[in-house]
C-alpha cells in the first residue's frame, strides 16, 4: 500500500472548465517516489487537461501538491520535467540557443549531462537550425533533453513517443526506468496501452473527465479479467460491445 | 442550410488560425465559442476604427475653420488606408504563418495549383474585406457631401499601396537567406514597408503648411496625385496608380498566399549551413537569459517591426527638434517628452508579443510573472532615457535650460507601470486562447495610455493650481511608484 508520506504529487479533486465544458470532474490520484504512474483515457478523457492544470496551463478547482510544498510554480517548476503532447518550445529559437536559455533558466550545472543528451539524441547536427524547421520528431526530442537535462524529481509525460523514431525511443524508456530507479517519480498519459503496460507500475484510467478505475496495473488486469492492458481498458470503459456493434456494420 | 463556398471557408479558416493562437502559444481558448465570435467582432471593431478616422480627416480638411489644408488631409486618409489592411493583415501573417494544415487539406482535394493558389488569395483578402469596403465606402460618401474627391482617391490608393506593400514586405521574406546578416536585412526592409504610411501621421505638423498648389508639378507622384484627385488630371493620375498598384496585388496575392500557409518565412528561419561552436553560453542571470532570447526572437520576427518602428519615429522627432526654434522648443517640450514616453513602451510590449509564439515553454521553467517582466523593465529603462535624453540634450542644446524636461528624466515609473499592465493583458490574453481579443487589446490600448499619462498630469495639475515646481514633480513620482507598485502586485498574483 502506497503511503502518502513519499508522495510526489498529489492531486486532489481536482475540476477544471472551458467555459461550460467540464473537461475534469473531481479527478484525485497520488504519485509516490520510484512510480510511473499511468493516466488512461480515450481522445477527449480529460487526460492533456489534467496535465495543464498540473503545469498552471489552466486555470482549475481542488488542489494540486508537488513535493508537500503547494502548487507547483516559479523555483518549484525546477522539480518538474514536462513533455507535452506538442513540443513546448520557442521555435524562433535554434535549437543551442533554446537549450542555453533553459540550461541558464534552470541553473544547471552539469552541462556535461546536456552533451551526453544531445549525443543519445542525435541533435548535434542540428544545433545549429531553427527549431521551427525541424521535423515534428527532432522537435520532441527537443522538448525531451529540455525537460529532463536538470534532473527533476517529477517528469510529466504526455504522449512523449509522438513522432519520436525507434532507437530515441528506446533511449528514452531506458531513461524513464533509471528515473525510477533514482526515485523519482513518473505521470504518464497515454492513448497507446502496449506502452503503458509495460512501464506503468499504477494506473488510473478516465473516461468524461471522471476516473473508472484505478490500481496497480496487475490488480487492474485481474480485476477485470482481462488478458492485456488494451482489453481492460476498453472494458472499463465499455467500450468493447460498441466496438463489435460498430464493426459489425461496416 | 446555407452552403459555405471554399474561399470564405479559408478566410475564416485563416482568421480562426491567425487569432486563435493555440497552435502557437500552447495554450487552449478557455472559451472556443467566445473566441471565433471575437474574430468576426475584430473585423467589425477595426472597420468602425478606420471609417471613423477617415471621415473624421475628411471632415477636418473640409472645414474652412479648422481646416488644416488640402495636401496634409489627403496624406492622412491616405495613410490611414495603408494601415487599416496592415494592421489587420501583419498579424494575420504573422500567426498564420506554416498552418501546414490548411494547405495539407487543399493538397488533398482535386482542384488543380492554380485554382488552390487563386482561392487562397481571394480567401487572404476576404480577411480584410471589412475593412476594404467600409473605408472606401465612406470615403466616397464624404467626397459627395464635401465635393472633395482627394479623400477617396487617397483613401483607394492607400489600400492598394497598403496591401501591396504587405504582400511585397511577405515576399521578401520568403527569399532564402543564407547568413544572419542577410536574414536580417532582409527582415528589416520587410518590416518597414508598410510603416511609411504612419508617416503621414508623424509629420502632420509639418505637412499642415505645405501647400497644394507648391506641389502641381509632382501631380504625377504616388501618392501627392491622390491629393489632386479633384483636377480632372490628378483624378486620371491616381486612377492610373491605384489600377497599377491593384494589378500587383492582383498578380501577387496567390503566390504569396500559398507561400503563406505553406511554411515559415525562409528570411526569418533560414537553413543554417555553418558549424555552430561548440561553447555553451551559459548566462547565470535569468533576466539577462530571458533578455537574450527575447532580442534573438525579435531579430527574426515580423514583430521586429515594433521595434524597428518607434526607433524611426524617435529619430523624426529628434530630427523635428533640431530643427525647431529655441522659441518652439520651449513650447513644444512637454509634447516631445510625452512622445517619447509612449514610444519606449511600444518595444517591451513586442517582446510580451513575441513570447505568444511557444508561450506554454515559459510556463514550464522556474520564472514567474514578475521574473518575466524583469528583462522588458530593464529594456524600457534603456530605452526611455535613451529616447527622453536624446530630446532633453537637443533642448538643453538650443534653449539652454533643462527645467522643462526634468518630470521626463526623473518620471520613469509612468511609463513602467505599463509592463506589468502588459503582463497582466498578456496572461489574460493566454487564458482566452493565446490571442488578444477585441476587447482585451482596446483595453491595452486605453489602460497604458492612462497609465503612462497619470502622473504626468498630476504633476501638470499641481503646476496648475500653482503648487511649485518641485512640490509638482514630487508629486507626480509618487504617483508614478503608486500606479507601478500596485500593477506589479497584481502581476505576481498570476503566479
Amino acid at each position: 500500500m502506497f503511503t502518502e508520506l513519499s508522495y510526489v504529487l498529489k492531486v486532489d479533486k481536482l475540476v477544471v472548465k472551458y467555459g461550460d465544458k467540464i473537461a475534469v470532474n473531481g479527478l484525485s490520484f497520488i504519485i509516490n517516489e520510484g512510480e510511473v504512474f499511468g493516466l488512461l483515457g480515450p481522445n477527449g478523457a480529460g487526460k492533456t487537461s489534467t496535465i495543464r492544470a498540473i503545469m498552471n496551463i489552466v486555470d482549475y478547482q481542488g488542489s494540486i501538491d508537488l513535493l508537500g510544498k503547494g502548487r507547483p510554480k516559479g523555483d518549484l517548476m525546477n522539480s518538474i520535467g514536462a513533455v507535452m503532447e506538442s513540443p513546448a518550445v520557442l521555435e524562433s529559437l535554434t535549437v543551442k540557443e533554446f537549450l542555453e536559455l533553459v540550461v541558464s533558466l534552470r541553473k544547471v550545472s552539469d552541462v556535461q549531462r546536456l552533451e551526453h543528451l544531445i549525443d543519445a539524441f542525435e541533435l548535434r547536427q542540428y544545433l545549429g537550425n531553427y527549431i521551427m524547421n525541424l521535423s515534428q520528431g527532432n522537435k520532441q526530442k527537443v522538448a525531451i533533453v529540455a525537460a529532463i537535462v536538470h534532473r527533476p524529481k517529477l517528469l510529466i509525460l504526455d504522449e512523449p513517443f509522438n513522432a519520436l523514431d525507434v532507437k530515441s525511443a528506446r533511449i528514452f524508456k531506458e531513461i524513464i526506468q533509471n528515473h525510477k530507479k533514482e526515485g523519482g517519480a513518473v505521470l504518464f498519459s497515454t492513448h497507446i496501452m502496449e506502452i503503458a503496460e509495460k512501464i506503468c507500475d499504477r494506473i488510473t484510467i478516465i473516461d468524461k473527465g471522471s476516473e473508472v478505475t484505478s490500481g496497480p496495473t496487475k490488480e487492474i488486469l485481474e480485476k477485470l479479467h482481462a488478458g492485456s492492458l488494451e482489453e481492460a481498458f476498453l472494458k472499463a470503459i465499455h467500450a468493447e460491445e460498441e466496438i463489435k456493434e460498430l464493426t459489425e456494420a461496416l | 442550410m446555407k452552403k459555405i463556398s471554399l474561399d470564405e471557408a479559408l478566410a475564416r479558416e485563416l482568421l480562426v488560425a491567425g487569432y486563435i493562437a493555440a497552435r502557437q502559444t500552447g495554450f487552449r481558448p478557455s472559451n472556443l465559442r467566445r473566441s471565433i465570435r471575437n474574430v468576426r467582432f475584430t473585423k467589425i471593431i477595426y472597420t468602425l476604427i478606420f471609417s471613423f478616422y477617415v471621415g473624421l480627416f475628411a471632415i477636418l480638411t473640409s472645414f474652412k475653420q479648422v481646416s488644416f489644408g488640402v495636401f496634409a488631409g489627403s496624406m492622412l486618409v491616405f495613410g490611414m488606408g495603408g494601415l487599416s489592411v496592415s494592421s489587420m493583415m501583419t498579424p494575420l501573417s504573422y500567426a498564420i504563418y506554416g498552418s501546414t494544415n490548411i494547405r495539407d487539406f487543399l493538397m488533398s482535394t482535386s482542384l488543380d495549383p492554380e485554382d488552390l493558389h487563386r482561392i487562397v488569395g481571394k480567401a487572404i483578402f476576404k480577411t480584410v474585406d471589412y475593412i476594404v469596403y467600409g473605408t472606401i465606402g465612406v470615403s466616397f460618401i464624404m467626397s459627395l457631401i464635401f465635393k472633395a474627391f482627394y479623400v477617396f482617391f487617397s483613401v483607394v490608393m492607400g489600400i492598394s499601396l497598403g496591401m501591396l506593400l504587405q504582400l511585397v514586405a511577405l515576399e521578401l521574406s520568403y527569399k532564402r537567406s543564407k547568413t544572419i546578416v542577410s536574414s536580417v536585412a532582409t527582415r528589416s526592409v520587410a518590416s518597414l514597408l508598410p510603416i511609411i504610411f504612419l508617416i503621414p501621421l508623424i509629420l502632420s505638423g509639418i505637412m499642415y503648411r505645405i501647400s497644394l498648389s507648391s506641389l502641381e508639378q509632382l501631380y504625377f507622384v504616388p501618392p501627392v496625385s491622390a491629393a489632386f484627385g479633384n483636377t480632372i488630371s490628378g483624378a486620371l493620375a491616381s486612377v492610373f496608380w491605384i489600377a497599377v498598384f491593384g494589378y500587383g496585388v492582383y498578380r501577387l496575392i496567390p503566390d504569396v498566399s500559398w507561400k503563406l500557409i505553406s511554411g515559415p518565412p525562409s528570411a526569418f528561419f533560414p537553413i543554417l549551413t555553418k558549424k555552430v561552436s561548440n561553447k555553451w553560453k551559459i548566462i547565470r542571470s535569468k533576466t539577462l537569459a530571458l533578455l537574450r532570447a527575447d532580442f534573438q526572437a525579435a531579430s527574426r520576427s515580423l514583430l521586429g517591426a515594433l521595434i524597428a518602428g518607434p526607433l524611426i519615429v524617435f529619430l523624426v522627432i529628434l530630427m523635428n527638434g533640431v530643427a525647431s526654434s529655441a522659441s518652439a522648443l520651449n513650447v513644444l517640450s512637454f509634447t516631445l517628452g510625452i512622445e517619447m514616453a509612449y514610444l519606449s513602451i511600444l518595444i517591451p510590449y513586442a517582446f510580451y508579443a513575441m513570447e505568444m509564439r511557444g508561450a506554454s515553454a515559459l510556463r514550464m521553467l522556474p520564472l514567474s510573472k514578475v521574473k518575466i517582466a524583469l528583462p522588458k523593465l530593464l529594456l524600457l529603462l534603456i530605452t526611455y532615457y535613451l529616447y527622453e535624453g536624446s530630446i532633453t540634450a537637443v533642448i538643453v542644446i538650443k534653449h539652454g535650460s533643462i527645467l522643462s524636461m526634468l518630470p521626463f528624466l526623473i518620471g520613469f515609473f509612468g511609463p513602467a507601470a505599463s509592463i506589468p499592465m502588459t503582463g497582466i493583458i498578456f496572461e489574460e490574453t493566454l487564458k482566452s486562447g493565446g490571442s488578444p481579443t477585441v476587447t482585451l487589446s482596446i483595453a491595452f490600448f486605453l489602460i497604458s495610455v492612462i497609465i503612462v499619462a497619470v502622473p504626468y498630469i498630476v504633476y501638470f495639475i499641481m503646476m496648475f493650481f500653482r503648487m511649485g515646481y518641485f512640490e509638482s514633480i514630487f508629486a507626480m513620482i509618487v504617483t508614478g511608484v503608486l500606479e507601478f507598485s500596485i500593477l506589479m502586485f497584481i502581476l505576481s498574483l498570476y503566479n
